[in-house]
């Protein structure tokens, strides 16, 4: 007879085996055991908050106190009047750009030729490795035999017929290379190119490949060049733009000069103003190397030292009276920069008057931007009759330059500025290409999986798809370094994919690109949730379906699509929530430009990137450490509030079915 | 037997770990610009001279030189640029102090694209293209098109003297792709026919990238009293250099074969 289920001996965990701790037995120790884990990974995700807390908490403080500085220096009134410059710089910068490309258009192939030129010779090189390397040991073996005292005639002529030898066959090999480069090859597309100069392209490039001087073809070239040139700047519409042009940088110089002087009093100031706040630190630490000091005579300097260091409050009022008395002066190099601008913007040629379309768009550039200048010319002065030193910087201002600001300036000699926005909008940008991209795969794929393929294929498809998710995301980024960006730039260049805005892509590390790879990796974190909310819809609906006579396709879409729809949604949160978490392909793959990006074709920093990029050469408890800890608590919010959204979606969907 | 194994093979890790520490063991740590090449072949020579040393080197950056020397980490650091005031507050505070040792001379090449016209700048020309106010190579004598810009990141000496040396102390434009180190921008600027970047002398002789004259100088060894953009490299002790530190340093200050292999890197020796 076999003993009874409940006898006592067959019990796993029963409770008269003996074993006992304090009165805990076995099965009690287990249970407190996962329980103890379980509250250990709460209080985990407490201290973590409480963590991220604490070290942005002085942000906002040691933030305003930066700013007051920046207020209390006057370097606040100095960079008004250097926005005033710089409005009007990128006119004068515009102006000086419209003739290049003018020429460019006019000349075309010729103008590109050169480029042309030396891509030719980077391809024809790169292919060319062993016989440029052949003739390079040849040349140094026949230095070598002619250095010989005195020189052996017989080994002097092997040498020469090495040297001839690998000539020659670097010669022929090149011939050959170049034979077979087209234009087609280019690595940039963007190039104009013209037929007629094909084949002196290729015996160039092969000439210039052997003797390494520029070639007779290419000094032809140039002089063409530089006769149409000289043609086309004799234009009138092109003499009178390069008038409005002088006429533009005509009145920059006083203004700089007047910038830079005061410039130099702010800069002055601001060490004046920051010698209070670190002078106490400085005393201290020049006492304590007083007392360390080994002789007497190292001592007694290092407490001259000490006594030098002033810890007063410097006179802001009498530090800032050379700034409050500039404004006749600025008012004056003002006006100048004011008239001569529109002056300058009346001389202007109209764009119609241009062939190159990049010209033209130019020249109106101009004429908008020119609208725009004297507002802000007008804006800034009042700016700076307005200032004073004494407006106290206040905590909202502290908060708005933080999440409002559009400069992230670190490790600044002027002043550093923490503003988010340009690292939260490369964030969300490149997360929101990246889920635009992945979601057609991930919930095509899940539907095709879970409702129209066969047995065989759920078999394999699943796996695949799940695989991708354990490439660790250095792999990805590497090859998005290596591969991704390379393709991108050079299949962008395409002229039938122009008609997409900011096409073609000019570099390999930009938002697309970072994007791109970014969607790979959240396939499979959207494809698995998307496909269990679709296993979640009863058989039923399907059955109701089929039974009434609709289509796979119809049932699909119709019944199970839209009653699991919430499900999908929450899948397209939590992956979106995924790819803004994302390090590593960001920092390597997007280029590491701090500014708000204009299109998906610019490189952008993010958020996360920053933080790795930055967090190891921060001292520790200092601004820019808590500036970064803000941001770390920012991307924790957004993530947080992306979860949440995504567990109230799918609670929802619970309750419905 | 499982735990004779294990056991055994704790032993035998002890154990080389203790004829390892019988080596001496030098700690250096800093730019990336003395750190990436010159030093680790400074050691190769160092070690080939007959010296039984190992070295340890890290290259993150100038600033690390000194977060390093302060936690005690390295036993002595390299560094682009000379001490900030605020970093010789906090060694004073310790009641140390530093001792700087002039490691050898570099110029910061701006390098452009080879296939670029554009091989003549003026400094002025390179404060407005690194702060942004040049945007279009045909503004500095070029064929049209978008200078793309790349600077080392901010840990780096080389950004800050850059800054110093030919931006007026000017930040830098937004617009500027910040790159781990030299051989980033190096790459960086072979791939990009509109890119242009700084880099230490040593890492101009590249395929694909060619350096720019600087108010008319070309960054060469013989040049560099005349060049704008030169300075010093630095290695830096806590106090006077002592045993293993102290003999190296000599050595690589002032030794024949150490200045020969500074040369042939692409530095110049500082005597």
């Amino acid at each position: 007879m076999s003993p009874s289920k409940r006898s006592k001996k067959n019990a796993p965990f029963g409770k008269s085996t003996g074993f006992k701790l304090l009165g805990i037995g076995k099965q009690e120790a287990i249970k407190y055991f996962f329980g103890g884990n379980a509250t250990l990974a709460v209080v985990l995700i407490f201290l973590i908050v409480g963590f991220l807390v604490f070290h942005a908490w002085n942000f906002l403080p040691q933030y305003k106190k930066s700013l007051t500085l920046y207020r209390l220096s006057g370097q606040e009134f100095t960079d008004y009047a250097s926005d005033q410059l710089r409005a009007q710089k990128e006119l004068s910068s515009l102006a000086s750009q419209v003739p290049a490309y003018e020429l460019k258009h006019r000349l075309g192939a010729l103008y590109d030729l050169e480029a042309v030129h030396s891509n030719f010779k980077n391809k024809a090189q790169k292919k060319l490795l062993a016989e440029r390397k052949e003739l390079q040991r040849a040349l140094s073996n026949l230095e070598n035999t002619l250095a010989k005292q005195p020189p052996v005639q017989a080994d002097v002529a092997t040498a020469k017929a090495r040297v001839a030898a690998a000539t020659d066959a670097l010669k022929t090999r090149s011939g050959d290379i170049l034979g077979a480069i087209r234009y087609a090859d280019l690595d940039n597309k963007s190039l104009v190119t013209d037929a007629k100069y094909l084949a002196d392209i290729r015996a160039s490039v092969s000439e210039n490949i052997i003797t390494g001087k520029t070639t007779g073809f290419i000094k032809d070239i140039r002089a063409i060049e530089a006769g149409e040139t000289a043609k086309i700047r004799a234009l009138p519409h092109l003499q009178q733009l390069e008038k409005a042009h002088q006429l533009l940088l005509a009145p920059q110089k006083p203004f700089a000069a007047y910038l830079e002087k005061y410039r130099l009093i702010a800069s002055d100031n601001k060490g004046q103003a920051e010698t209070p706040s670190t002078a106490a630190e400085r005393k201290e630490a020049q006492l304590t190397k007083a007392r360390l000091a080994t002789t007497e005579q190292q001592r007694k300097i290092d407490l001259i030292k000490a006594e030098r260091i002033l810890t007063e409050t410097p006179d802001y009022d009498r530090l800032n009276q050379a700034l409050y008395d500039s404004l006749d002066a600025h008012l004056e190099v003002q006006q100048q920069l004011v008239e001569q601008t529109r002056i300058a913007l009346a001389a202007l040629p109209k764009a119609s008057e241009f062939d190159g379309p990049k010209a033209g768009s130019r020249i109106e550039k101009i004429n908008t931007l020119g609208e725009k200048f004297f507002g802000t010319v007008e804006a800034k002065r009042h700016n700076m009759e307005s200032w004073s030193h004494q407006t106290p910087v206040g905590y909202g201002q502290a908060l708005s330059g933080f999440f409002m600001g559009t400069e992230w300036v670190s490790n600044s000699s002027w002043q550093d500025f923490y503003g988010v926005l340009p690292l939260l909008a490369g964030s969300c940008l490149v997360a929101l290409v990246a889920i635009l991209l992945a979601v057609p795969f991930a919930v095509g794929g899940a539907i095709y999986v879970n409702r129209l393929s066969s047995p065989f294929e759920q078999r394999w498809i699943k796996p695949i798809i799940e695989f991708i998710g354990a490439i660790p995301s250095i792999v990805m980024a590497f090859l998005g370094v290596v591969v991704v960006g390379a393709l991108i730039q050079e299949h962008t260049q395409n002229p039938l994919l122009s008609w997409i805005p900011s096409f073609p892509v000019e570099q390999d590390k930009t938002i697309l690109t970072a994007g791109i790879l970014l969607a790979l990796m959240s396939i499979p974190t959207v494809f698995t949730l998307a496909e269990d909310a679709l296993n979640n819809v009863p058989k039923a609906y399907k059955e109701a379906a089929l039974a009434l006579g609709s289509t796979d396709l119809q049932t699909v879409f119709r019944v199970i699509f839209p009653s699991c729809a919430s499900g999908i949604i929450a899948a397209v949160l939590l992956g979106f929530g995924r790819i803004i978490g994302e390090t590593m392909v960001v920092l390597l793959v997007m280029g590491g430009r701090i500014a708000i990006p204009d299109s998906i074709s610019d490189p952008a920093h993010s958020m996360t990137g920053i933080m790795a990029q930055e967090i190891g050469e921060v001292e520790q408890g200092s601004l820019h450490w808590s500036a970064l800890f803000m941001v770390g608590l920012l991307l924790f919010v957004i993530a947080l509030t992306l979860n949440y959204a995504a567990q109230t979606i799918l609670k929802k969907l619970s309750k419905h079915s | 037997m499982k735990f004779i194994q294990s056991a055994i093979s704790i032993l035998l890790g002890l154990a080389l770990c203790g004829t390892a520490q019988a080596q001496s063991k030098l700690v250096i740590k800093g730019s990336d610009t003395l750190g990436a090449k010159m030093v680790p072949q400074l050691a190769e020579a160092y070690k080939a001279a007959g010296n039984n040393v190992n070295f340890e080197i890290a290259a993150e950056g100038s600033s690390q030189c000194f977060t390093a020397l302060l936690d005690g980490t390295a036993d002595f650091g390299m560094s682009s640029r000379s001490v900030k005031a605020k970093e010789k507050n906090q060694f004073a505070t310790k009641g140390q102090e530093l001792i700087e040792h002039v490691a050898g001379v570099d110029m910061i090449a701006v390098i452009v694209n080879e296939a670029n016209g554009v091989k003549q700048l003026t400094r002025e020309q390179i404060e407005g293209i690194f702060t942004g106010s040049i945007t279009d190579w045909s503004e500095v004598g070029g064929k049209a098109g978008k200078i793309n810009a790349y600077t080392r990141n901010t840990a780096s000496g080389t950004y800050k003297t850059f800054q110093k040396l030919a931006m007026a102390k000017q930040d830098y434009g937004q617009n500027t792709q910040k790159m781990a180190g030299n051989t980033q921008i190096a790459d960086a600027v072979a791939k990009d026919v509109s890119g242009i970047g700084y880099v230490g002398l040593a890492y101009v002789k590249r395929d694909g990238i060619a350096p720019a004259s600087v108010d008319g100088v070309l960054p060469t060894p013989d040049k560099a009293n005349d060049y704008a953009l030169s300075r010093n490299l630095y290695y830096y002790t806590v106090g006077q250099p002592s045993g293993e530190a102290a003999k190296f340093i000599k050595w690589a200050t002032t030794s024949d074969t150490a200045a020969k292999v500074i040369a042939k890197v692409g530095f110049i020796p500082a005597q």
